[in-house]
């Protein structure tokens, strides 16, 4: 099972492909909305399972992104998780009305992402405990 | 059901609380040194990096977070999980840190109002960063007993904003 | 001050067993850092000289004390994921067709802690219960009287509602109140706290439909296991639900007493009425097959 990590900060790839990894999956990575969309029409018609997003990043902003991937009918099946540091009500109110599935904010423990998945069904295979 | 309407007064104690969780998920990941409250401002000679986060909207403002180099390259290798750090490495990391901070401290503060991108330098604060901005809240907090140190600046000076310094 | 190994040995042992968590040696300053706070509570200066305490005690909560310190950091909200599913699929729908002329569901969250499963509940019930114009009242109790002040205030930190709280119900349900997540009022208004031990005798309850009593039972021995059961049975409806934890069985507990019934990955236990009496009614066949235990 695959999975996209989009975010600005390096650091917080890193942080997320490692905890992903960790729970089985393989990792892509994208550093705003515009390289992700990029990422996820290069994957044709195999995308990813799962999405992590930042809302807060140059070129394209997370939320942007979502509502662009919620108008392909082709990446219908993409879990979408908003992993971000907004966190007032009326913003997650925002992200969930354009698409996003889950809304994790930051900071997050490994154990609280891992929470998300299990909510939303996501058990890749391979997971070291 | 229906969010509170009344607008928040933010406090010193919640730049502190804010830090703190970034710091206990993020940097402290082997619970050794909690990030605490301290009295003590941090001791001149030492290199420092500085990072700050801009909000804008219906409050216009920075939220800053400067830190000895010291810590600056403990927690990006606390985050990155290895001991080598870059320049570059220590610039993203604070960035991230910097954003989390400021992030929550802005979901405390009057809405709506937008994040921006985290700007990271070496070298100690000066006040022409900020221009006509005042500090309102600070936090001293020490982490294995490095300084560290939470403020918030407005340059709104409009009635009814959260102005006068608290500490 | 560093803890001497055999007082890590024994915690690490114990966190082992009744949370299936690995402390590796190298984790002393852990241990120490977690268990300072309960030795100072219980008024003991040192770690090494607090777990002493415990391990002469063999009280389970002291034990539960340790192993919650040790391994919780916050409680997920839907924690384990299946009781709360078997609650919607099974027991809701089940109580809803039972032709109960109270129209009230009353339900007792047992060992509740801050209170995010009587919570939990509380939300699955507004969304499933209310709106059929039922009444639903969920009792949450605990030894702790610091915990019930918790879950009567239900106000949450960030972290805290990171842990499994679905999105939605998080926006639907609760509000911010500076960092802290405060239950709206409609969740609040079903949750009544009680101070409760459920190693002694119950005082006065109602009688309930519905019984969580998950992850608690690990911490006792055989006999205490069978009279907590008991009792627990004896305030539930004969329609009534019991749902454990995901270690815990009544099987081969107090197998005279229960039906045990299969929901999804979880088991529900029902109770046999007069099955003390009338040994007879017990089925002679399990009703449940091996998988259905956890």
């Amino acid at each position: 099972m695959r999975a996209l990590v989009i975010d600005d900060s390096r650091t917080m790839r890193i942080v997320l492909c490692r905890q992903l990894a960790r729970l089985g999956f393989d990792v892509l990575e994208a550093a705003d909305g515009r390289q992700a969309l990029d990422v996820l029409a290069s994957t044709g018609d195999d995308p990813p399972a799962l999405a992590t997003v930042d809302w807060n990043m140059p070129v394209m902003d997370g939320l942007t992104f979502v509502q662009a991937v919620r108008q392909q009918s082709q990446w219908r099946q993409l879990t979408l998780v908003m992993v971000t540091t907004e966190s007032e009500h009326g913003q997650i109110v925002r992200a969930l009305a354009a698409g996003a599935h889950e809304y994790l904010i930051k900071p997050f423990t490994p154990e609280a992402l891992a929470d998300k998945l299990e909510l939303l069904g996501l058990h890749p295979t391979g997971a070291v405990a | 059901m229906t969010p509170a309407a009344t607008a928040y007064e933010l406090r010193s104690a919640d730049l502190a609380a804010i830090t703190s969780d970034v710091w206990a998920v993020f940097c402290d990941v082997d619970e050794e040194f909690p990030l605490l409250p301290t009295t003590e401002a941090p001791a001149d000679g030492a290199e420092v990096v500085h990072a700050s986060v801009g909000v804008s909207g219906a409050w216009n403002g920075q939220v800053i977070l400067e830190l000895t180099a010291v810590t600056a390259h403990a927690a990006t290798a606390a985050m990155l999980g290895q001991q080598h750090v870059e320049p570059r490495d220590m610039t993203d990391a604070v960035g991230e840190l910097v954003n989390m901070v400021g992030g929550n401290i802005k979901s405390l503060l009057p809405t709506p109002s937008t994040l921006g991108l985290p700007v990271v330098v070496r070298g100690r604060l000066l006040q022409a960063e900020v221009p006509d901005a005042a500090e309102i809240y600070r936090a001293e907090l020490a982490w294995a007993a490095e300084p560290l140190r939470v403020s918030v600046w407005t340059s709104d000076h409009t009635p009814g904003t959260n102005q006068g310094r608290q500490q | 001050m560093t803890l001497s190994s055999t007082a890590f040995g024994y915690v690490s042992d114990l966190v082992r067993k009744e949370a299936a968590i690995v402390l590796d040696p190298g984790k002393e300053y852990l241990v120490e850092a977690r268990l300072l706070p309960l030795a100072r509570a219980a008024g003991i200066s040192g770690v090494d000289e607090y777990v002493a305490t415990v391990r002469a005690s063999a009280g389970p909560a002291e034990r539960a004390a340790v192993v919650e310190a040790l391994t919780t950091n916050e409680t997920s909200w839907f924690r384990d994921r299946e009781p709360f599913e078997a609650l919607t699929k099974t027991v809701i729908p089940e109580l809803l067709e039972s032709a109960s002329v109270r129209r009230k569901i009353t339900i007792w969250s047992a060992a509740c802690s801050s209170g995010q499963e009587a919570y939990t509940i509380a939300m699955l019930m507004a969304d499933h219960v209310l709106p059929r114009g039922w009444t639903v009242e969920i009792l949450a109790t605990d030894i702790s009287t610091e915990m019930l002040e918790r879950t009567k205030a239900g106000r949450y930190s960030q972290l805290e509602v990171n842990r499994g709280l679905p999105a939605p119900l998080l926006v639907k349900h609760f509000h911010k109140v500076g960092t802290q997540w405060q239950v709206s009022d409609q969740l609040r208004s079903m949750v009544k706290v009680q101070r409760l031990n459920l190693a002694g005798p119950f005082p006065p309850l109602p009688t309930f439909d519905i019984v969580f009593l998950r992850n608690v039972l690990i911490y006792f021995d055989n006999s205490t296991k069978r009279s907590i059961l008991d009792r627990t049975r004896r305030v539930m409806s004969p329609r009534g639900f019991l749902l454990l934890g995901g270690a815990e069985t009544t099987l081969g507990i107090d197998d005279r007493s229960w039906a045990r019934t299969p929901a999804g990955r979880c088991t529900l236990n029902r109770p046999l009425t007069g099955a003390h009496h009338d040994p007879s009614l017990t089925p002679a066949t399990p009703l449940v097959s091996a998988a259905g235990v956890r």
